[in-house]
């Protein structure tokens, strides 16, 4: 009798799930003949199977619970995604931006300054899996200082962020930091870039754009029972101050007139909305800033962090993303133009992407 | 489109099952012949020519051979012809695989060596050749035993394949083999090789005591889980379609001697190999020497059937060591030592032979033997790394080693023989639960 049953309920599974198939629309344009090859239709089949998301989500919460907290290079700990930087052994990206830095300098001798931001898996290290070896930021970044020592002043804001490790610093589901991350970022930079008073996180006003963020790590970790993230933009409170946000791009300029255009969330996506996105670069001006300050601020997405609050200190700031700035556009910037420059990373992005290189098509370098 | 594919367990298999039940019984061998064809083509394109071409050979060759009754030289030579030929074939992909890391053919070691017995009965008499070429061709090439056996002989699967019937009974047996099968291989089989390919990745000098131990018993698992669960496979679809093939794997690792352990893994290998091999050459009936050249013989042919290698070659010299040590030596003391012992014994012994086995050269396999004991210099007994990796697998392992045991057979025995009724049904739900996670791993 037991056989049976197993044989009834086998073949009801048999022939439940390629009708399933086959009623699907994306899965019956998919030729069984001749025409498709074998892995073509078993790619179809997995993508328009019965109940593809719940098997899924079962098959990676079964490998979690079953220890495994590293999936597709992402470390799963709780409710926090986490990625951790895998280099050369020769280094050889960190070493060409470390290069970089040093004949920037010698050709244009302005005040410059370093800031290397760690990533959550080496600040929240009580999160990373039991016996994951995670590369040693701390160690890069004292030697990226030491090395440096001379040519830039460093900004260490490890020790902020450490002393901070158990606050919202880093997205759940984004390789970046979070606007209070950020707020840390500005308390330990204002000390090197100009010892000015730093405000209080009380004289700025929190707004929380979205709840439901769902950021890069998200995307490529296969594990699905993790909290959106809640993304904040801060606005300084204490003045009213007036905004020319200009980013250059591919498709020529286009300017707001705030660090945060609220109406970018639904043409883009949540991040489009700090500072307006990412482009080759960004010019901010503050109309009525008492500040003459003008900072050149080479860096990579981690600024729409702390920018906004480095901005209250500052005239006028010029973001250069080297990872999308072209030869092209980076000849319309004058270095002798700005008071500081600034090099601030995620040192998962100094360490792994060669970001410098094309520093030498600055005019004059 | 593997076995182990979800387009093969919900399209081809629900497509075949379906024609063959609404064919006559009598068609039913042509039908599963053309679809083992297609099924083969599908997978390994111009093999196809190769696996048509043994069977034609071997076929033709046995019609010849019945014809020659009165010509003993005669029927000897085609015999030697037909075994040289299957020798060589395998012999020269296996090499040839070694050099340059040409594919060998799906399923080649199972067909040729199947062909083979054929010949060799037929040689002796004991069944009389077959007439019908489809029937021959199912039986030498049925699609699911190409991927690991079992090895069947003539006289068991013919007389199934004259009478195939396909019953709801056979249908629910076949099932519950299939789906423990698809979920031996791919969620402990293939778990248990990612772990033993991530540890082999490891650089030889940051290799510790603990992560050889690991890889060996990574490696046991996963051979283990992958060739009986596809073995189980094999055994699960022959049933659906009415025949019952042989069981290759008897929980090895639960074996007390390493005898044992050859009776309980690869077992239809190891049958052929006794029967057209050992027993051949007179087995242990001989002097002393001749006894252990036959069993040095049979065991290196038993390494040698996973490819052509020295490293395996040590791997069959290693094992036959330990079997006339307890051939002739142990089995005088053998009642006297506790199964536990016996147990500890055979599953140390076999799993430094897992060094052996996973060396790529035999100076490999003495680096991992050596720092599997902690000689070298600075050989650590663990590291971070390997303790992340276990504790990122232990589950699997857990798992594995419950059901290397078959501990879920023996308890669902137990239930039934207490509560019948609630042993079937839990025999179903556990068949229900692994299709589902079989299917998600699948996915």
């Amino acid at each position: 009798m037991k056989d049976r049953i197993v044989g009834v309920l086998f073949l009801l599974a048999l022939i439940a799930v390629p009708v399933f198939l086959l009623s699907v629309s994306a899965f019956s344009t998919v030729d069984l003949s001749a025409g498709n090859s074998p892995e073509k239709i078993e790619k179809s089949v997995a993508e328009n199977f019965p109940a593809s998301e719940s098997l899924r989500r079962l098959q990676v919460s079964l490998r979690y619970l079953g220890g495994n907290q590293e999936q597709n290079g992402v470390f799963i700990s709780g409710d926090t995604l986490m990625l951790d930087i895998q280099p050369s052994k020769d280094l050889k990206e960190a070493n060409a931006n470390m290069q970089a830095i040093k004949n920037f300098v010698r050709s244009f001798e302005c005040p410059s300054y370093l800031m290397l931001i760690p990533t959550a898996s080496v600040i929240q290290q009580d999160k990373v899996p039991h016996y994951a070896e995670i590369y040693d930021q701390k160690a890069f970044i004292d030697e990226a200082y030491r090395r440096l020592s001379g040519f830039v002043n460093a900004i260490d804001v490890y020790p902020t962020l450490f002393s901070h490790q158990d606050e919202y610093l880093y997205y759940r589901t984004d390789n970046t930091i979070t606007g209070l991350g950020g707020y840390y970022v500005y308390t330990a930079a204002s000390k090197k870039l100009g010892d000015w008073r730093v405000r209080g996180l009380e004289e700025f006003d929190v707004d929380h754009m979205d709840y439901n963020y769902y950021g890069d790590l998200y995307k490529r970790s296969p594990y699905r029972e993790i909290t959106p993230d809640r993304v904040s933009a801060y606005i300084f409170s204490k003045y009213r101050r007036y905004y020319i946000v200009t980013h250059y791009d591919t498709d020529g300029p286009r300017r707001y007139y705030t660090l945060y255009p609220g109406w970018k969330k639904q043409l883009g996506g949540t991040m489009d909305v700090l500072l307006g996105g990412m482009s080759p670069v960004i010019d901010i001006s503050v109309t009525n800033s008492q500040q003459g300050s003008r900072l050149l601020l080479f860096g990579d997405r981690s600024v729409q962090s702390y920018l906004p609050f480095l901005l209250i200190n500052y005239g006028r700031v010029t973001v250069v993303d080297t990872e999308k700035i072209t030869a092209e556009q980076l000849k319309n910037i004058s270095v002798k133009n700005y008071n500081q420059v600034l090099f601030a990373y995620s040192v998962d992005s100094f360490v792994l992407g060669n970001q410098l290189s094309a520093l030498k098509d600055l005019p004059g370098a | 489109m593997h076995m182990f594919s979800l387009s093969f367990v919900y399209l081809f298999l629900p497509a075949m099952l379906l024609l063959c039940l609404l064919l006559p019984v009598r068609l039913r061998p042509v039908f599963l012949t053309a679809v083992s064809a297609a099924y083969y083509l599908l997978l390994e394109r111009e093999n196809l020519i190769l696996l048509a071409g043994v069977i034609l050979f071997d076929y033709g060759m046995a019609l010849l051979m019945s014809r020659c009754r009165d010509f003993q030289r005669l029927r000897k030579a085609i015999m030697v012809c037909s075994v040289v030929k299957s020798i060589v074939l395998i012999a020269y992909y296996s090499v040839v695989n070694q050099l340059n890391g040409t594919h060998v053919p799906l399923g080649l070691g199972v067909y040729c060596l199947t062909s083979m017995g054929y010949m060799l009965e037929c040689y002796r008499g004991s069944i009389s050749c077959e007439r019908s070429l489809m029937k021959y061709a199912l039986f030498a090439g049925f699609f699911p035993k190409l991927y690991a056996g079992p090895l069947v002989s003539y006289s068991r699967l013919m007389p199934q394949i004259d009478s195939m019937r396909v019953t709801l009974k056979k249908i629910g047996q076949g099932a519950s083999f299939f789906i423990r099968g698809l979920a031996k291989k791919v969620i402990l089989g293939d778990t248990m090789l990612t772990l033993f390919q991530s540890l082999q990745a490891i650089p030889t000098y940051d290799t510790t005591v603990l992560t050889v131990w690991s890889m060996v018993v990574a490696m046991a698992f996963a051979a283990y889980f992958i060739l009986s669960g596809l073995c189980d496979m094999a055994k699960g679809l022959g049933l659906m379609f009415g025949m019952e093939l042989p069981d290759n794997f008897s929980n090895p690792y639960c074996s007390l001697s390493v005898n044992e352990f050859f009776g309980r893994f690869n077992i239809t290998v190891n049958r052929f190999l006794r029967r057209h091999v050992y027993l051949n050459l007179g087995a242990t009936q001989g002097s002393m020497i001749s006894g252990i050249f036959n069993i040095l013989l049979v065991t290196i042919l038993m390494g040698l059937w996973f490819g052509v290698s020295v490293n395996l070659l040590l791997w069959g010299v290693y094992f036959t060591v330990f079997i006339i040590l307890e051939r002739y030596v142990l089995l005088k003391y053998i009642d006297f030592i506790s199964p536990l012992f016996r147990w500890i014994y055979c599953l140390a012994v076999v799993l430094v032979s897992f060094a052996i086995f996973i060396g790529k050269t035999p100076s490999g396999s003495l680096e991992y033997l050596k720092i599997m004991f902690g000689f070298g210099n600075n050989v650590a007994a663990f590291d971070d790394r390997i303790l992340y990796l276990l504790a990122s697998n232990y589950l699997a392992l857990l798992v594995s080693a419950i059901c290397s045991g078959n501990l879920p057979g023996k308890l669902l025995a137990i239930i039934k023989k207490h509560a019948p009724k609630l042993g079937d049904v839990a025999s179903i739900i556990f068949d229900v639960v692994i299709l589902m996670l079989a299917t998600a791993f699948l996915l």
